[in-house]
């Protein structure tokens, strides 16, 4: 696309009124999707200057970049930064390319920094549970990744170099004729990473070096008839290196990161009313990581893991009159996974069914209920029910409406870890399908167990996590005004969450765990953004969240004065209070951000300026009690503040500069993903053909 | 940071102060926060504590009443059963220090093989991020070896080098620094009062 053709009726941040598709599985109007639902266009991308995708969702409000539960402990490396949404964690997310879900989860999250932004078209976010269409990690929310299906010839792309060595370099050329549609897309993105401790021998962030490639052929075969076929592949390489027990780095070694995703689709169009999708998607990633000794070479440590996932899928969307249309779809998966972490080669398969009734009883309303099956191999089978609706006061004021259940299934971990801690008195933790109390019965004969625990008794198949989620928030659209205002509350009540427990002590009074579902928790807020323009070359957002959220179990043993907990590390215990309690670790009560975006297709000139601030959150736990009430185990809150600069130059060449985190904020311990202030240089080309 | 050192300075210098009124009080009471550093190895060798001195003793075998209890890695184990030849003993209760003003009259479990008398109460482990923390609000009573008592409040654990430095990961460790509070009754009687 040109810079000079940009339009001006659609805004950089808001196109008043777009179509969206992952709310419903269906094209909507974005003004009548029932369910609160936020996206990111690539104007905005192109314009901010940010490259990689984790960089462009945590500049959205309410969505939080943070590590998963169990985050890479070695090397400081980037794995496992996922998004938060609602408040919960990325574990509970689910991630979407082009409509299919993204595999590769370590330690429960997607490292969204593999995936690049060069060949985004938009970013489609819909919060709150979506499990009733797309089934399990849907519970939190889901990011769907649109990648470019324009139709033109055209040829762009980027380089850009940096602070700490960084390269970026993409391109995406396309093709169209008269029945096929080529989007050929390639990205090489490395650093040298940065140090923001260097009192250590450790790098903060070790160097990386990522390759991804992109290929979409559109085949339209008739009128009614389109094949896609959509392949993408990546290969990231993460140094590491680091000291044990030394002043020097004495081991290192590096982990390849490996995945692909092919997915053809075939759809057709029976009549207007009428229309099917038959959809094939395989993905696998595999991540290899071995680190030795440095004056040896002797091997110091090595993990392997290799996930694969198939999937068959129809959709089909038939209209029985303008005031009801249905989606109906079916699927079958099956995933395998192998590491040295589990015992042998897993697999699980998942057949499930959903259908979507979208009503409109009167001009006034939507009313849109659903309802999906999924039978598992491994645990428990799952109903899933979603209610959502709308209802149009007027042409500027909408309410919207929704109840969902979301759930996420047991994962690979929960049912197959078979861990022995080598350090630590040998303590074990089994996955729930690695051990049964007979087992522990069993070993108590033999002596290896000494005492069985009474969570013990309490074993059982292991169910999935569920969530019940409302929202209830509205639009408004200004008269005769550019300005758009949202305000969405949110409340999900999650049961039946996993956690590990002492299920049996060994004989050298060691700890045996397992999974049990075994926790309740929430997480409630509200969310509120404003957007608009000034004129045809301004624009703003004021973003904000208010968020809160708590483990049930905790608060009602505070609740019992049963819980106690010190006001700094050397303090004495006291009782604690409910105004004590802060909530679950990890989450921050406030997130706010404020952007302007400036674009001016006369003179070439763009940039934009973005603020966004979090506030303290809790991320340790000294006092043993299961949440964060001293100072000394919050992190501080933060603002970051970006900022980027362009000229575009007889409407195909673009240069660019970013700064970001301008006002230099630094936390190696609790954000060791935000570098200090850092800048790159970048240009861009656009050609059409 | 420099709040916190100044905290804990204020803390020490007034637990110090709490330590001479309460012997000013109470003459058969002993009463101190100290650190206490044992082994991180699981199948290393115990370190000791001895009530009556307030501090740690180095012995070369356990057959003897010199000890009260004695600490590896999380592992503790009291002078009494297949431990020790002691009068010794344990039992955990929920609450603030001071609310345990007396120590109970039963319920003292001892050291048996597999099921020490000291439970996993005490602490919580966080497998994810391999960190264990002590509960604030668990109180472990001791019987001594001679069958007196004692009462503990675990209120920090740091892993350390051999020079007692704190170290993180991927550092591994080789000591666990504990830092504790006890009282200890010296005559005999159940009161910590």
């Amino acid at each position: 696309m040109q810079a000079q053709e940009w339009s001006i009726d659609t805004t950089l941040l808001c196109q008043l009124d777009q179509v969206v598709v992952t709310a419903t599985r269906n094209e909507r109007r974005l003004s009548n999707v029932t369910v609160p639902t936020l996206t990111v266009q690539q104007k905005s991308i192109l314009l901010s200057g940010n490259t990689r995708l984790n960089d462009v969702l945590q500049e959205q409000t309410g969505l939080f970049l943070t590590s998963g539960t169990g985050s890479s402990a070695v090397g400081g490396g980037v794995f496992g930064n996922g998004i938060q949404i609602q408040g919960m964690s990325p574990d509970y997310t689910l991630i979407m390319l082009d409509g299919e879900p993204l595999i590769g989860r370590q330690g429960g999250v997607i490292d969204l920094s593999r995936f690049t932004v060069g060949n985004i078209e938009k970013l489609e976010i819909v919060k709150g549970p979506s499990s009733a269409l797309y089934g399990s990690e849907a519970m939190g929310g889901v990011v769907n990744i649109i990648t470019d299906q324009s139709r033109r010839d055209q040829f762009n792309g980027g380089v850009r170099y940096g602070s700490f060595n960084l390269m970026d370099i993409w391109t995406n050329a396309s093709l169209d004729m008269r029945k096929s549609t080529f989007h050929m897309f390639a990205n090489y993105n490395s650093s040298d990473g940065y140090d923001l401790q260097p009192d250590k021998p450790e790098k903060t962030l070790d160097p990386y070096e990522n390759m991804a490639f992109q290929f979409k052929w559109t085949f339209r075969w008739s009128e009614r008839t389109k094949i896609i076929w959509n392949n993408r592949f990546f290969r990231g390489i993460q140094q590491s290196a680091f000291s044990i027990n030394s002043e020097a780095i004495n081991v290192d070694g590096s982990g390849l990161t490996t995945d692909f995703n092919i997915n053809p689709v075939i759809n057709h169009f029976f009549s207007e009313n009428l229309k099917t999708s038959f959809r094939l998607y395989a993905s696998g990633y595999r991540y290899n990581q071995t680190l030795s000794l440095k004056n040896s070479q002797e091997k110091y440590y090595e993990d392997n893991f290799n996930h694969l996932f198939y999937r068959i899928e129809n959709q089909t969307d038939f209209r029985l009159s303008d005031k009801s249309e249905w989606v109906v779809g079916t699927g079958y998966n099956v995933q395998t996974v192998e590491t040295i972490r589990y015992n042998g080669l897993k697999s699980q398969e998942t057949s499930y069914v959903f259908l979507q009734n979208e009503l409109k009883p009167h001009r006034k309303w939507i009313i849109i209920p659903g309802l999906r099956y999924d039978a598992h191999s491994d645990y428990a089978n799952r109903w899933t029910p979603k209610l959502s609706g709308q209802f149009a006061y007027n042409e500027n004021i909408k309410i919207n409406f929704s109840y969902g259940s979301g759930f996420k299934a047991p994962d690979f971990r929960q049912l197959y870890l078979f861990y022995v801690n080598p350090a630590a008195q040998g303590y074990r933790i089994y996955g729930a399908s690695e051990f049964s109390l007979n087992e522990l019965k069993k070993q108590k004969e033999d002596g290896i167990i000494a005492r069985i625990l009474p969570d013990a008794y309490r074993i059982s198949e292991l169910r999935p996590e569920i969530s019940h989620g409302f929202n209830l928030g509205g639009h408004y659209t200004f008269p005769n005004r550019p300005i758009k205002w949202d305000v969405n509350l949110f409340y999900n009540h999650i049961s039946d969450l996993i956690n590990y427990l002492p299920v049996a002590t060994l004989s050298n009074n060691a700890l045996v765990f397992s999974y049990l579902n075994v926790r309740r928790a929430f997480t409630t807020g509200i969310e509120t953004n404003i957007q608009g323009n000034l004129n045809k070359y301004w624009d703003w957002s004021v973003g904000y969240q208010y968020l809160r959220t708590g483990d049930i179990y905790l608060i009602n043993k505070i609740k019992s004065d049963e819980i106690f907990g010190r006001n700094h590390p050397l303090g004495s215990a006291r009782l604690m209070t409910l105004r004590d309690y802060s909530g679950l670790l990890g989450r921050s009560p406030h997130m706010a951000n404020a952007k302007i975006l400036y674009q001016n297709p006369g003179n070439g000139w763009g940039g934009s300026l973005r603020a966004i601030y979090r506030s303290r959150w809790g991320v340790t736990d000294f006092d043993g009690n299961g949440f964060a009430n001293m100072k000394e185990e919050f992190a501080s809150g933060f603002v970051t503040l970006n900022f980027s600069l362009q000229k575009t130059w007889n409407r195909t060449w673009t240069t660019q500069i970013l700064i970001n985190n301008i006002l230099n904020h630094t936390d190696p311990v609790n954000a060791p993903q935000l570098p200090g202030t850092h800048f790159h240089l970048g240009v861009l080309w656009n050609t059409d053909l | 940071m420099i709040t916190f050192k100044n905290l804990t300075f204020i803390f020490l210098a007034l637990s110090l102060l709490g330590l001479v009124s309460c012997q000013k009080e109470e003459d058969s009471i002993n009463e101190g926060t100290v650190e206490f550093s044992v082994s991180s190895n699981a199948m290393g060798q115990p370190s000791y504590f001895n009530f009556e001195k307030g501090e740690a003793v180095t012995l070369t075998s356990q057959d003897n009443l010199e000890w009260d209890f004695g600490l590896t890695l999380i592992t503790f184990i009291t002078n009494s059963g297949e431990s020790g030849p002691g009068n010794g003993g344990a039992l955990i209760l929920d609450g603030t220090f001071d609310s345990v003003t007396d120590a109970p009259e039963s319920g003292y479990r001892t050291d048996m093989a597999g099921n020490l008398a000291v439970t996993n109460d005490w602490y919580s482990y966080n497998a994810a991020t391999r960190q264990f923390s002590p509960i604030a609000g668990k109180i472990i009573v001791f019987k001594t070896a001679k069958g007196k008592y004692a009462k503990v409040e675990i209120i920090k654990a740091d892993p350390t080098d051999d020079e007692g430095n704190i170290v993180t990961p991927p550092v591994i460790p080789t000591q666990i620094k504990y830092t504790f509070r006890y009282a200890f009754q010296s005559n005999g009687s159940r009161s910590f009062n």
